[in-house]
C-alpha cells in the first residue's frame, strides 16, 4: 500500500519536473531570442532621411516613360496630399514619442508616433488627432522601409525607403 | 450549456455554447485588431508570422509572437487541467472556472486600456498575450466539454469541415444522417456568431470605445448564469415537490391514476 503511494508520488513529481523543464526551456529560448535583438520601438528612434518613394501599381504608359517603379516629385506630392508626412524629407523620431518632420533643415510639423501590433505598425497622430498607419516592412540599423496603402490614382501600396542620417 | 460533459451534451447545449462563445471571440478579435493591430483568436496566422520573422532574423518580434502562441496554448492547458481534475466533483463550477478566468483577463485588459494605457509597444505585447490566453481558455473549455464538437476560435478547421460537410450533403445518404446535420448546424452557428460578434464589436467600439470589453464580459456572464438559473429552477421545483401540500396533491393524483386503471 505504502509502496504504491510512493510510486504514485514519484510519478507525479517526475511529470511536474518534466513540465517545469519544458516550460523553462521554452522561456529560455524566447528570452534568448528577444535579447539578441532590440524592439522596433528602440530601433526606430533617431533621424531618418527619405531616399525613395515607389509604388507597386502604375499605369502602363507611366511605367514605360519612367522605366522604373519610382515616383517623381509631382506624383509624390499628389499621393501624400492630406497626409502628415506631406513634403517632409527627414523624419526625427524622439524617445518621448514625438516625430519631427523636416524639409531643407526646416521644421515642417510635429507629430506623435506609436508602434502597434508586434512592432510592425507605425501609427502617426497629428495635432488634429487624425491617425495614419504605416506598415514597417524592414527596420535595420541603417535602413527602414515602410508601406502605406493609397486609394489615389496609383491604386496600391506605396513603399517608402529611409536611411539613417 | 456548461454543466453537461462530453457525450451527455445535447445539440441545443452545443449550439448555445458555440453561438455565445463564438460571438464573444469574434468581438475580442475585432477589438484587438482595432486597438492593437494584432489578432487574438486566430493562431494560424501567428504561426505564419513567427516563421516569417525567424526567416527574416527579426528575433525580438519572433520572440513576441512565440510568446503569444504559447499564451494561447497555456490557456487551453489551464482550461483542460481544471476540467480533467475537478469535473466529477461539480461539473458546473469546474466548467465555469475557465469562463471566470476569461472574464478576469478581459476586465483587466479593458480597465488597463481605459485608465493606464500609454500605447507603448510593451503594453501592447502584454495585453495581446493576455487576450490570447483568454481565448485559449475559452477554446480549451468549449473543445474539452463538447468532445471537440465546439471550437469557437478555430475557424480554419471549422470552415474546412463545413466545406466537406456541404459537399457530403450533395448525396442523400449523408443528408439523412442526423449526426452530420447536427454538426453542420453547430458549425454554421459558430461561423455566423463569430462574424456577427466581429461586426457588432466594430460598430459598438465607435459608440462606447473601450467599454466594449465589458460588453464581451456580459456575454460570458450570460453563458455562466444560463446554467446557474436552470440549476436553481430545477432545485426549486424539487423542493416544491417535497412540500407537504404538494406531496398530498401528488399522492391523490397517483391514487386516482391507480383506480382509473382497468
Amino acid at each position: 500500500m505504502q509502496f504504491s503511494f510512493q510510486n504514485k508520488m514519484m510519478g507525479s513529481l517526475r511529470i511536474w519536473l518534466i513540465y517545469t523543464f519544458i516550460f523553462t526551456a521554452l522561456a529560455t529560448v524566447v528570452i534568448g531570442m528577444m535579447s539578441m535583438d532590440r524592439s522596433n520601438e528602440h530601433k526606430l528612434q533617431g533621424m531618418w532621411r527619405e531616399v525613395s518613394w515607389e509604388y507597386e501599381k502604375m499605369d502602363t504608359d507611366v511605367q514605360k516613360s519612367d522605366g522604373a517603379w519610382s515616383i517623381n516629385e509631382k506624383q509624390k506630392l499628389e499621393i501624400s496630399e492630406g497626409l502628415s508626412i506631406h513634403e517632409a524629407e527627414t523624419w526625427s523620431f524622439s524617445k518621448d514619442g514625438t516625430l519631427e518632420l523636416y524639409r531643407n533643415n526646416q521644421l515642417l510639423s510635429e507629430l506623435t508616433w506609436k508602434i502597434k501590433g508586434r512592432g510592425h505598425i507605425l501609427k502617426l497622430i497629428g495635432k488634429d488627432d487624425k491617425a495614419e498607419h504605416y506598415q514597417i516592412q524592414k527596420l535595420g540599423d541603417n535602413l527602414m522601409e515602410i508601406h502605406f496603402n493609397t486609394d489615389l490614382q496609383v491604386r496600391g501600396i506605396v513603399k517608402m525607403t529611409f536611411v539613417r542620417s | 450549456m456548461l454543466r453537461r460533459y462530453s457525450s451527455s451534451r445535447t445539440l441545443g447545449d452545443n449550439l448555445r455554447l458555440g453561438a455565445l462563445t463564438a460571438f464573444s471571440a469574434g468581438m475580442v478579435n475585432v477589438i484587438s485588431v482595432i486597438i492593437f493591430f494584432a489578432f487574438t483568436s486566430n493562431v494560424t496566422g501567428h504561426y505564419a508570422v513567427l516563421a516569417e520573422e525567424i526567416s527574416k532574423g527579426n528575433w525580438y518580434q519572433a520572440g513576441v509572437v512565440a510568446t503569444w502562441v504559447m499564451s494561447f496554448c497555456f490557456g487551453g492547458f489551464v482550461s483542460n487541467l481544471v476540467i480533467i481534475n475537478y469535473t466529477k466533483k461539480n461539473p458546473y463550477l469546474t466548467h465555469g472556472i475557465p469562463v471566470l478566468l476569461e472574464i478576469v483577463c478581459l476586465v483587466i485588459t479593458g480597465s488597463y486600456i481605459q485608465f493606464y494605457y500609454q500605447e507603448t509597444l510593451v503594453e501592447t505585447e502584454v495585453l495581446v498575450g493576455l487576450m490570447l490566453f483568454a481565448m485559449g481558455l475559452q477554446n480549451g473549455l468549449t473543445a474539452s466539454i463538447s468532445n471537440s464538437a465546439v471550437k469557437t476560435t478555430h475557424l480554419t478547421g471549422l470552415t474546412t469541415d463545413l466545406g466537406m460537410l456541404l459537399s457530403m450533403f450533395t448525396k442523400k445518404e449523408f443528408r439523412k444522417k442526423k449526426a452530420l446535420v447536427a454538426k453542420a448546424k453547430i458549425q454554421m452557428a459558430i461561423m455566423l456568431s463569430y462574424l456577427t460578434g466581429g461586426i457588432a464589436a466594430g460598430y459598438t467600439y465607435n459608440t462606447v470605445g473601450y467599454n466594449v470589453f465589458y460588453i464581451v464580459c456580459l456575454f460570458l456572464l450570460l453563458v455562466l448564469f444560463y446554467d446557474y438559473s436552470r440549476i436553481t429552477v430545477i432545485r426549486f421545483m424539487l423542493k416544491r415537490r417535497q412540500l407537504p401540500v404538494i406531496n398530498y396533491i401528488y399522492s391523490i393524483r397517483k391514487k386516482r391514476a391507480l383506480y382509473s386503471k382497468p
